[in-house]
């Protein structure tokens, strides 16, 4: 959400931190094609993307599952979860910012503004039918539906991390 | 063997087995909300039946609810009725119990048969793994084959903006003797709640 790794100069870093945990939550709209741009570049980090959404029990509950085993990862492998909400539009994004305040979950957040899911699903992967929640490491890595634990989490990370190819320098 | 199947569930995160296009749609009977057995076999005289694995709890089964019966009337008439089938655990879903089924399908007058699954063997055959999620099967000589699997339509949330009516325009190419020209499609859904 915050470019925090470009910033160099800590003064700046701080406030932007200061900024960065009261607005945590706040959950952008965000297109397919839109999602598509940020995560083609080749990058070190590894992102995992969730899809959830407020009326998906089962989504709510994993959650802070997600949160605890990115806290528990985060020293160990560079990685980033993203929280990526669909919820019903128009309210959607702000339906997802409330739960996510509410749940003091900090990842960071996007709501998907797309209305068809055969205009992304199957670009995104042809096996996956549509049933939330899922859990896909980047546009082509190993995929998951239900976590029913942090370790849960944990193991789904460092599996996709494993075979996860950051760039060569 | 149910267990067995269901770790590899787990493990493999994605459910595997259940149908595919053209596949022979697996036989059921299951207990309707009026008490009677309703049967697949019932259904030889159609040219095909509309399964669509739904449920009372789910905002995305709610959304599609008066789309499900519209199909129904529109399509009854010419040989594809509804089937609806809840598939839901209710021990983890109470919303979904059988009563709640049986208040559900009279407030909303189902003019079609809604069947609880309840030892989800029926939706662990065609491979449901979302609510709604539809199976057109289309009736060849003494059974059915399936002919169609996915959503109801491109618009799930604004029934005004529906441009492609996949299920409608399919069962219009089975009609017409032409190929059906999208026989699977991409439905967001809520998971279907299966024991451990």
């Amino acid at each position: 959400m915050l470019p925090l790794n470009r910033i160099g100069n800590s003064k700046y870093l701080l406030t932007v931190l200061t900024i960065h945990t009261t607005i945590a939550q706040a959950v952008k709209p965000m297109s397919w094609e839109g999602l598509k741009g940020v995560l083609s570049p080749p990058s070190d980090t590894l992102i995992i993307l969730n899809f959830w959404a407020t009326w998906c029990r089962p989504c709510v509950e994993e959650l802070p599952y997600l949160q605890a085993a990115y806290e528990s990862l985060r020293d160990s492998i560079p990685l980033k979860i993203w929280l990526i909400s669909l919820d019903f539009p128009p309210e959607g994004a702000s339906q997802a910012e409330l739960l996510l305040k509410r749940k003091q979950i900090h990842l960071p957040a996007y709501w998907l503004d797309e209305r068809d899911p055969n205009s992304w699903i199957p670009e995104l992967n042809p096996h996956w039918d549509g049933a939330l929640p899922y859990t896909q490491a980047g546009l082509q890595g190993p995929f998951h539906s239900t976590f029913a634990s942090m370790q849960d989490v944990v193991n789904f990370v460092r599996y996709a991390y494993k075979i996860f190819q950051p760039p060569a320098r | 063997m149910h267990t067995r199947f269901f770790s590899l569930l787990l493990v493999s995160s994605l459910p595997i087995g259940g149908v595919k296009v053209g596949d022979r749609a697996p036989l059921f009977e299951l207990k309707n909300v009026d008490g009677r057995k309703v049967s697949l076999s019932d259904y030889r005289k159609e040219k095909g039946v509309i399964l669509i694995f739904t449920c009372n709890h789910c905002p995305y089964a709610k959304l599609y609810e008066n789309r499900i019966i519209n199909l129904h009337k529109e399509f009854a008439p010419k040989g594809f009725p509804v089937i609806a089938i809840n598939p839901n655990a209710p021990e983890i879903v109470p919303e979904d119990s059988y009563e709640n089924m049986q208040k559900r399908a009279q407030e909303k007058n189902y003019p079609f048969p809604y069947l609880f699954d309840e030892t989800q063997e029926v939706a662990r055959a065609y491979g449901a793994t979302k609510t709604p999620h539809v199976f057109l099967l289309k009736r060849e000589e003494d059974h059915f084959i399936v002919a169609y699997i996915g959503a109801i339509d491109d618009s799930p949330n604004e029934p005004g903006k529906v441009q492609k009516r996949y299920v409608a325009e399919a069962i219009e190419a089975i009609l017409t003797g032409k190929p059906i020209a999208l026989t699977e499609t991409k439905a967001i859904g809520c998971s279907v709640k299966y024991r451990k």
